[in-house]
Order: C-alpha cells, then structure tokens, then sequence
C-alpha cells in the first residue's frame, strides 16, 4: 500500500539524501567526487525538488531549488520513482554540456550506493562492508522516516496530533545520529545541534543496529535484550515507533 | 545502597525470546511497558500474595498497579479463591451456564445504579465492541465520537492511524475529540446530523504518561443533554474506572441518569472467574 508520491519524497529526500554518505565512508566514491565542483538539482513534477551539491571533494544534498549546473525534471513522483529504478531517464532542462558527469561520476555513485544498500549477502560477512551498510541504511531508514510522516496517507494521519519535540536515534560508540523534530502536522530531520531531545532511541552498537535493522533480531526483543534503549518523553518515541514500520513497506 | 538483582527474570527473558514475540509482549513486557531502565524491573512473577508480588529472583514488590486494575482485594484474598475453587470444582467451561449467573448479574444489577441488565463477556474489549454495535443497531447510524488518547481495547475501531493491520476504512466512521472539550463535542454532532450513532469515553482521562483528570464542572451533563437532544447513544467505559469512584457506577458519581450502557472489566467476586461485564438501561438512547 505504498503512495507514489511518499514514494518520491522517500527515494529523493530519504535515499538521494544519504549520497552525501556514501561520499564520506566509501574511498572510491570519495575519489569519484574528487575535484568536481557542481550542483545538480532534481525537480519532480507535484513532488520533492533538492540538489545534491558536490563542492572542494564533498558532497552535500540541500532540499528545494537553487542554483545548479545540471537541472533534471520529472514529469511526475512516477517517473522519478522509475528512474530510481533505472527503468527511466530524466529530462535533462540545463547541464547537457555537463551530461558526461551524469553518465560516469554520477552513475558510477549510485552504483557504489547501490553496492552497500543493495549488497550481495556474502559481502555482509566483512565486518568493515557490514559497518558502513548498517549506517547508511540507518541514515536512510531514519531521513525516509519523516518523508513517510510528511507524504503517506496514513503518516500524515498519524502526524496530525503528535505531540511536540524532537528526538535523537544514535547508534552507540558512534557520531552516528539522526534528529527528528515532531509537532503536530509534522516531522522533519533536523541538524544536530538546533534543538535538545526530549527522548532518546539508542542502538546499543553497529551490530546491533544491523541485526535490527535488517530484521535478524526485532525490535520489541531488542529492547528486552537493553540492545535498543528507548528514555525520555514517551509520547514522542510511540509515534515514530508507529511510522517505523511503515518505512520498511516503501524501501522493501 | 544494595539494588534488587534480575538475573532469573533475564535467564528467563533469553528462553521467552526464543518461542514468544517480543520475549513478553503487550504492556506487560519491557518495550510496550516502558521499563527504563530495563535493568530495574522484574520481567517475570514467582507468586503473589495481598499486596504483594515476588519475582523469579525472589525480589518482593508492592503492586501498585492492583495487576493493572482488577485486584482491589489483593492477590489470594481467601474469600475470593475459596468461592472460585468451590464453583470450579463443581464444573469448570461447562455447556450450560451456572444458575450463580444470575445471582451475579442480580448482584450487579442492584449495585450498579442505572444498570437494568448485566451482560457477561470475557474481556473489556469486546464489551465496548457490543456497546458500539448496540449503538449502530439502535439509531441505524454508522459514526461514532471518540476522545483522542482513550483506551477502548485492541479491536481494530479502537486503534490509531498507523497501527499494523488496521485499516484506514476500519476507522473511517470514528470522529475524535479531544478529552474534557465539550465544543468540539458540540461541533462534530452539528457536522454530521443524524450520522451519530454513538459517543464512547471514559467518565475521566487515564490517558498514557499522564495524570488522571476529572472533567469540567458540568461537562458530562451538557454531554449527555446533547445526546439526548440528537438521538446519539452516549457510552461510558468503565473497563478501568468501574467502582473507583462510586460503587454505584462513575455516571451515578457524576449524576447522571439513563446511560445507555457501561461497561466494568475483570469483576473478581465470589465464585466467578476475572470476566467483563455490560450493564444497560433498556432506553435508548
């Protein structure tokens, strides 16, 4: 029961979002970016628009329009969903001189993406390619969690009367950390110093997280076990606890 | 200071996790029950007496919870288990039911000041499904007013948005309000003429981390005029709330009169098993 509009937001917001990740934890997606000063923005007809900045060999996504040197239209939350499936292009508006970036760097980004999101299950045995998968996919599971509260039907049924504050989800012995800001009508990833927690959602290591996360050890279980620790103000952690689930149902 | 030690209830949790979701699921176990620090609570009970409860590691509690709610007498009140164990050796689950039925349901009737009938089911929820049902049945209309945050059970109209399994259409007839808001109230009945069947919520709010609350000065009288007026079933859950505030009914404490039908959970009295009972007026609304 996934709504291609949440969809959209998810897949640009959500998993586009973490690119600026992959950058940072994956060597060869670091060189790939290495020297490249551009700005390429994604704008989805009745949906999402962000760019993806890459700047002096780093990578950054900022949400709406902007400046860019590569525009990529959409005519529809459809037709972007498609292209993250590779079953589309873009139409291309500004940046065609630039398209050779698009075809090589970019691709080949993704792809590297793709290979820690996506993995071939023997290579979740290397401990080192298992750490950075759990981090991105925490990432993602947690900046696709507001989009869901934001855009899918029932998220934003749920939004409607929640209480206000913001919560932290970290994973232990890391900087790994995801804020997200409640109030009634809405939830947004915020940046990590704007606002205190009023509770907490702890991963108690990367091991855990990714068995968790990854459904070998669930959640409820988890939190019996202290390897997921939940404090604070309640209210706030029950309902990311009820769209949490529902990430799932779109990044399956 | 020496602390209570758990490692029993945590040998114990390893195993249930194995065979059982979650280890202990619902609010009895550590992740809807909100343990936390997980490491300060007991998970599983050795055995109880009066106010009393051990757990596995031999850790004596008081139970302030009552077993959340039931046990106002106390775990193994002799009076209590001495007549439960006389009935059940005279047949336990039989076809028919025992004639000690109807000393209770008279017993009920009698206390409980508006009931005229009493009605027995095996758990809160599926009497406020029956009151909701009676309510459609009664003025043949589809919606009823809720009070947001209320614990009405676990069937699927009593759930939230969000919850897994439930459907947007199974709660497409409830309206929510907010609790003591009697505007609101008001608004939705104005909103949806003739489309009300009925409105449910508890006589005060217990709401979830919250303090319990009365309501407003007069507000169950205006409440219950405005049902009145409009032909809507007006439904107090008194699952939870039953005898703490009158032993005549929380609507007889708040004076009102004709409740169309409350309802009062796991009733331990002599010679019958923890049960839910419904109790009505034959007027509706």
């Amino acid at each position: 029961m996934t709504n291609q509009t949440a969809k959209a937001y998810i897949n640009l917001n959500g998993v586009l979002r973490c690119l600026p990740y992959v950058c940072a934890l994956d060597q060869p997606a670091k060189e790939l970016i290495s020297g490249r000063n551009l700005t390429i923005q994604f704008k989805v007809r009745n949906g999402p628009i962000a760019r993806l900045v890459f700047e002096n060999g780093i990578c950054r996504f900022e949400k709406g329009k902007g400046k860019s040197q590569i525009k990529l239209n959409f005519s529809s939350p459809e037709h972007f969903n498609r292209m993250m499936e590779g079953k589309a292009n873009p139409s291309i508006s500004k940046g065609l001189l630039k398209i050779g970036f698009l075809t090589k760097e970019f691709m080949q980004l993704t792809k590297r993406m793709e290979y820690y999101l996506k993995p071939d299950p023997a290579l979740l045995a290397d401990p080192s390619f298992r750490e950075v998968n759990t981090i991105l996919t925490f990432y993602v599971a947690f900046h696709s969690l507001a989009e869901v509260g934001m855009h899918d039907p029932v998220g934003v049924q749920v939004m409607k009367h929640v209480k206000r504050g913001v919560l932290a989800a970290a994973i232990e012995h890391t900087d790994v950390k995801v804020m997200l800001k409640l109030s009634p009508g809405s939830i947004e990833v915020v940046s990590k110093d704007d606002d205190l927690p009023v509770c907490r959602l702890r991963f108690a290591s990367v091991d855990k997280t990714y068995e968790v996360l990854s459904g070998k050890l669930d959640f409820l279980t988890a939190i019996g076990f202290g390897d997921v620790r939940m404090e604070g103000f309640m209210p706030v952690m029950q309902t990311v606890e009820h769209i949490l689930p529902m990430v799932n149902t779109y990044l399956a | 200071m020496e602390t209570y030690q758990y490692s029993k209830s945590k040998e114990l949790f390893e195993r249930a996790a194995k065979v059982i979701p979650g280890g202990i699921y619902g609010h009895l176990g550590p992740a809807n029950g909100c343990f936390i620090p997980k490491e300060a609570f007991p998970f599983f009970s050795d055995h109880a007496e009066g106010a009393y409860f051990w757990d596995v590691d031999g850790n004596r509690f008081i139970d302030y919870m009552c077993a959340y709610g039931p046990n106002i007498l106390g775990y193994n009140d002799p009076d209590v288990d001495r007549a439960a164990m006389e009935q059940a050796k005279r047949g336990n689950c039989v076809v028919s039911p025992s004639s000690v039925m109807i000393d209770f349901a008279e017993e009920l009737v009698s206390t409980v000041a508006m009931a005229d009938w009493a009605f027995f089911a095996k758990n809160g929820g599926d009497v406020t499904s029956l009151a909701i049902m009676t309510a459609r049945a009664a003025t043949n209309r589809k919606k009823t007013i809720l009070v947001r945050g209320n614990y009405h059970g676990v069937a699927p109209w009593t759930q939230g948005h969000g919850c897994g399994g439930v459907l947007a259409e199974e709660l497409s007839n409830n309206l929510y309000v907010d609790w003591n808001d009697y505007e609101q109230v008001e608004n939705l009945v104005k909103k949806y003429p003739g489309e009300i069947a009925c409105f449910m919520s508890t006589p005060y709010w217990h709401g979830n981390f919250v303090e319990n609350q009365l309501p407003a000065r007069e507000y169950w009288q205006k409440i219950r005029k405005l049902c009145t007026d409009n032909g809507i079933v007006l439904a107090i859950d008194d699952v939870r709330c039953g005898f703490r505030l009158d032993m005549e009914g929380s609507d007889h404490y708040f004076g009102l009169k004709r409740i169309s039908c409350v309802s009062a959970r796991r009733l331990r009295t002599a010679g019958m098993c923890p049960r839910s009972a419904g109790w009505r007026n034959c007027a509706m609304p």
